[in-house]
């Protein structure tokens, strides 16, 4: 492969248009979302995004310019200074909201949890492009645990759990990707159910019945079995520590996503708001820059993490289909792709980027519909911010490139 | 291909998203076209409030134009914290306002974040100067609240009324009124915004609220003042348990003052009757009343005032009544009769012309009804039944016993006499004031002729006569004829049905100028000690209002003939002049411009003698009837302890304020804005050039609050609302 090979033209033009659509649509909502704020500097928010958007299309470009071989090289390389960064900015970041998670950069902020994700993305597909061990072997998933748990744990300092969150379903998404039967899977994961499910009693008993049956029919080996089973009664009856070691913030997002009336005005005000706002928003939407919730400030931060919102708002069901069309276009393309890929390492970075766009979409856009708790994960390519503008668009890259070089070996 | 790039496992991982952009689709479609409607009426009704906007109540105004019922808007306080830092420093501000201690603050109220509380209803003005814009940001605000103001305070208070704290009437006008004085409120929709608070909020008027229709009365507050005070002197130096006095203008029937007085023991202002005595309350009238009889005699023809009776040397025994009289007369003429009030003679004519004559004549005055005056709470009074009459009833019923009256229908009667027998409906309410400020709806009187103007003739001789050589006359000198009738009545003793032989009520009622008749009222006194008769307490009283009203309004009016040649009331003056003269004003101590002024008004030529800047005195004199474009000669001086009456600055703006202080060279003060509610001194009291005028100004409701710093004394001024 040489460098003078790659005309720029050359890539799945429909889905840059697709990522494209949505970083514009994004403009354009936080734009309305702050058209009517008192504040100036608020009120040009759009500008910078706007400036945001054009280094993250030179990131774009950069991304697709240069070889397979190059990330392959660079993989690990990068993976460490993204893990020395995270140390760094829990030392000296800029704290905003009670977390540490920037870097001040001029006018700029910088946010290594961002970029981390895709070091960590990198190093995964790299580790699971060349390891002989076999899919289901025990060093191979510790291995790769651990890539994954050195910067989650660094980001979880921070605190950001949502961040963090995204590290270990990218883990997962990979395992099963790269051959993990799905029985070991879900044995894996099964402590972590356990954790959620233990909330409430019966829903815990009737998830323990499913697991033993699981077991029984599933006959993962003994030893496996025991294990698992410990793991879960032990996952099980933490979950109360575990609970009372969150913080206030977030204990409060997972009682009002269960129950948002239960504090209508605080706690669960975001998500009474969003969900007004998107209904109230009918059909056809109540025009741009017509929304009242949007106006009068009932919806909090409207331009980043609720930024979905003010799309339903204004635009109504239409406008919402519309960006939620566009994201399952991208992850239709991402995964023919991720599919097709000969090369592992291509394949592996297709289908993680398939999955953080999807999980963060999900997370987000559920949340604003009140089908997920509070995380304070924004919305690709739509919600305000310029690392993970940039970041996504670093993704996109990555999915063209794949899909350019997917005859390599 | 590996096998870990199975199609199965993507196969089966888009099933999986196909699902779940299902879910999120059906979400969306769910939210935004099933429930769609219903959240859009929450988003509205969330930040759409509709709220009222109170009307302004009507205002009242007296006969002159002056205010005495206006609105004003008090400053009140209230605490809206939208956080529990914010609730924590409200404190502090809290304490700079109310100057209490932060933690005593704390104690009493127990602010909450996003808690409505009032700290504070009615600020006083130097509490509301040390509340400023930046405590809003502590979530502390002041919402203006209107509240009646009465800027004559006390006077003709038991006319108005109250409202209470709802600005609802209770009492008086106040309450009959209500229902035009409290107007329509309007609505109007606001916008919230998502702080919960008051920040950008557009207001969207949908309904202008329609404010009270304003009233004006019949009462002139000077007279009713002059009256009140009268009335209280009176009351107090005859250590009476109260009393009532009312004067109309007998010409239309318009009630000019109308006045209770009822001090009560412990001095509690709180414990006045609630209702106009002299309107409401009954009381039997005793002598007073013989005129309505002496008016039956005379219309009926078969009397002459100088036919004779037998008045039995002061006892009368009519079977196993008896009918006295204070002073026993002899072979006594009917007027003499009238004016000395002989019982024993009224009784005897009363039989003559028999019982029933003299109830249809009590009918014909108004008596035994309302006279709808404009107050429901007035009493219609009791009068016999008719054709039960014995000789005794009969003679009774002749001197006022065995009936009931108010003060009003007594007034009314002797206006009757007073304006040559014609009946006018008393009333109070003059009209109501549409938008442009005009009087609509204004009362027409509708005199009825009920005696022939020989008869009042008469009457109005017999009741001079009362003042020259009757009953009345420790009344002279006078400086204008006065025709009156004295009444002192024996109280009826509810328990035993008979009557108290200790307890009078003296009263005085009639007319004047007796010349060319102005103003009929009636004074009453209820048990004045020592001295009881009508005519050494009422009278006086009556004398004292006649002569200021007099004053008030310059009569102008030839000095009272002798009682020799009281026939001739014409005095010289009259009798020759085509000379117009007027009533020279009192300009002592005007400044020369102010006096140049006062007089060129008057019509008189103005020429100044001596240096200085003030008139000492005049030459005519004050209150001289000088010929109209006559020289008046002013003598100027220096004299800044020169004492002369205050001038009234009621209801003036400050620039016709300003304009009338100058002529009098005098300096002042102001506080607040608008028009002026109080002034110190007060209008008419005696003052120096020396001295300040102190100006209190209020605007109306619906404007801007009274300013800060009105000062102490409009707190008293303004908190006369009970």
């Amino acid at each position: 492969m040489r460098l003078a090979n790659i005309r720029l033209p050359d890539f799945d033009r429909k889905l840059v248009a697709a990522a494209f659509l949505l970083s514009f649509i994004g403009i354009l909502l936080i734009y309305s979302a702050q058209y009517h704020n008192d504040d100036p500097s608020a009120r040009s928010l759009y500008l910078k995004q706007t400036v945001w958007l054009a280094i993250a299309m030179v990131a774009f470009l950069g991304t697709i310019s240069l070889p397979p071989r190059f990330y392959d090289f660079i993989a690990y390389i990068y993976y460490g200074i993204m893990v020395l960064l995270l140390g760094l900015v829990l030392l000296a970041g800029s704290a905003q909201m009670g977390a540490a998670r920037w870097f001040s950069l001029g006018p700029m902020n910088f946010q290594p949890s961002e970029l981390a994700k895709l070091a960590v993305l990198l190093a995964l597909a790299r580790f699971f492009a060349y390891t002989k061990w076999p899919p289901d072997s025990k060093r191979r998933l510790a291995l790769s645990l651990l890539l994954v748990a050195i910067p989650a744990m660094l980001i979880l300092k921070q605190p950001d759990l949502g961040t963090a969150l995204v590290y270990f379903v990218l883990l997962i998404s990979l395992w099963f990707f790269s051959g993990l039967s799905p029985l070991i899977l879900l044995l894996l994961i099964s402590p972590l159910i356990s954790l959620v499910a233990a909330f409430h009693w019966l829903a815990w008993a009737i998830y323990f019945a499913l697991l033993l049956l699981v077991l029984y029919f599933g006959r993962p080996g003994l030893l496996l079995s025991v294990v698992v089973t410990i793991a879960n009664l032990i996952f099980g009856m933490m979950t109360p520590l575990l609970w009372n070691r969150l913080a206030d913030y977030q204990k409060m997002r997972i009682v009002v996503f269960l129950d948002p009336g239960r504090d209508p005005l605080r706690a669960g005000y975001q998500i009474i708001q969003s969900i007004i706002s998107i209904g109230s928003g009918g059909l056809f939407g109540k025009g741009y820059l017509g929304g009242s919730q949007t106006r009068l400030e009932y919806l909090p931060v409207r331009h980043t993490d609720f930024v979905f919102s003010v799309l339903g708002e204004e635009m109504g069901f239409v406008g919402g289909a519309i960006v939620i069309g566009l994201f399952a276009f991208i992850i239709y393309r991402g995964l023919k792709i991720a599919a097709k890929c000969r090369s592992t390492f291509l394949g592996t970075i297709a289908w993680g980027v398939v999955t953080i766009i999807f999980f963060q979409m999900v997370v987000n856009i559920g949340m604003t519909l009140g089908l997920m708790p509070v995380t304070g994960l924004p919305l690709p390519f739509v919600s305000y911010g310029g690392t993970s503008l940039t970041f996504f668009w670093i993704l996109i890259g990555l999915l063209v490139l794949a899909d350019r070089h997917w005859l390599d070996y | 291909m590996k096998p870990l790039h199975s199609k199965i496992r993507i196969g089966l991982c888009f099933i999986a998203l196909v699902m779940i952009f299902a879910l999120f689709f059906t979400r969306l479609l769910f939210l935004q076209v099933v429930k769609g409607e219903e959240l859009r009426k929450i988003a509205e009704h969330q930040y759409k409030e509709l709220i009222e906007l109170p009307a302004a109540r009507g205002e009242i105004f007296d006969c002159k134009g002056n205010k005495v019922a206006i609105n004003v808007t008090f400053p009140s306080l209230f605490a809206y914290p939208l956080t529990a830092e914010d609730a924590d420093s409200a404190y502090d501000c809290l304490a700079g306002i109310l100057h209490k201690s932060p933690a005593a603050l704390r104690r009493e109220f127990n602010l909450e974040p996003k808690r409505f509380r009032w700290i504070k209803r009615k600020l006083a003005p130097e509490e509301m100067a040390r509340y400023n814009e930046k405590m809003r940001q502590q979530g502390l605000f002041i919402r203006e609240e209107p509240t009646r103001c009465y800027p004559f305070g006390e006077v003709g208070r038991s006319i108005l009324g109250f409202v209470d704290i709802d600005n609802v009437g209770r009492s008086g006008i106040e309450m009959e009124m209500n229902g035009r004085l409290v107007g329509t409120p309007g609505r109007s929709m606001i916008q919230k915004n998502g702080k919960g608070a008051v920040y950008r909020i557009k207001e969207v008027p949908v309904k202008e609220a329609v404010s009270g229709t304003s009233i004006v009365l019949t009462i002139d507050w000077d007279k009713q003042q002059i009256v009140e005070r009268e009335l209280a002197a009176a009351v107090e130096q005859y250590k009476a348990k109260g009393g009532m006095a009312v004067f109309v203008d007998l010409r239309d029937g318009s009630i000019l003052a109308a006045a209770d007085c009822f001090p009560s023991e412990d001095g509690d202002p709180s414990l006045k009757p609630m209702k106009l005595e002299s309107v409401a309350g009954i009381f039997e009238p005793g002598s007073v009343f013989k005129l309505v009889t002496a008016a039956a005699a005379l219309a009926e023809k078969k009397v002459n005032p100088e036919d004779l009776y037998f008045a039995e040397n002061g006892t009368w025994v009519m079977g196993k009544h008896r009918m006295r009289d204070d002073h026993g007369l002899g072979w006594t003429t009917f007027r003499e009769g009238f004016e000395k009030s002989s019982n024993i003679i009224m009784g005897k004519i009363a039989n003559e012309i028999t019982g029933d004559k003299v109830l249809a004549m009590a009918k014909r005055f108004g008596f035994g009804r309302k006279t709808r005056c404009g107050l429901n709470s007035e009493s219609k009074g009791i009068l016999p039944q008719a054709g039960h009459w014995s000789e005794y009833t009969t003679a009774a019923f002749a001197i006022g016993h065995g009936v009931s009256v108010t003060a009003l229908q007594m007034a009314q009667a002797f206006a009757v006499i007073g304006s040559g027998g014609y009946l006018n409906q008393p009333y109070l309410i003059r009209g109501f004031l549409d938008s442009d400020e005009q009087v609509v709806e204004r009362h027409v009187s509708q005199p009825t002729r009920i005696i022939d103007d020989n008869t009042a003739d008469i009457l109005a001789d017999f009741m001079r006569g009362v003042v020259m050589r009757g009953t009345a006359k420790n009344l002279l000198p006078l400086p204008f004829a006065i025709a009156g009738k004295t009444g002192t009545a024996q109280k009826p003793n509810f328990s035993t049905g008979g009557y108290y032989q200790d307890k009078f009520m003296g009263s005085f009622g009639g007319y004047f100028p007796a010349d060319s008749p102005l103003v009929a009222g009636i004074v009453v006194l209820d048990e004045p000690e020592p001295i009881h008769y009508g005519g050494y307490t009422a009278g006086p009283a009556f004398k004292n209002i006649a002569m200021k009203f007099a004053a008030l309004d310059r009569y102008n009016l030839p000095p009272m003939p002798d009682s020799s040649k009281d026939e001739n009331p014409d005095g010289p003056e009259e009798a020759d002049s085509n000379v117009v003269r007027v009533l020279l004003a009192d300009v002592t101590g005007r400044t020369r411009d102010g006096a140049e002024y006062e007089l060129a008004r008057l019509g008189l030529k103005v020429e100044f003698s001596g240096s200085g800047d003030r008139v000492l005195c005049t030459q005519p004199a004050a209150d001289a009837r000088v010929p109209e474009a006559s020289t008046v000669r002013c003598i100027m001086g220096r004299d800044a302890k020169m004492e002369f009456p205050a001038p009234d600055l009621a209801g003036l703006t400050m620039r016709e304020a300003v304009r009338i202080l100058n002529r009098y060279g005098l300096a002042f003060t102001s506080e607040g804005a608008g028009r002026i509610v109080l002034q110190m001194p007060e209008a008419g009291t005696l003052m120096t050039a020396a001295e300040k005028m102190n100006l209190i100004f209020a605007r109306d409701i619906g404007r801007d609050s009274l300013a800060q710093g009105t000062g102490k004394d409009s707190t008293g001024v303004l908190a006369h609302r009970r």
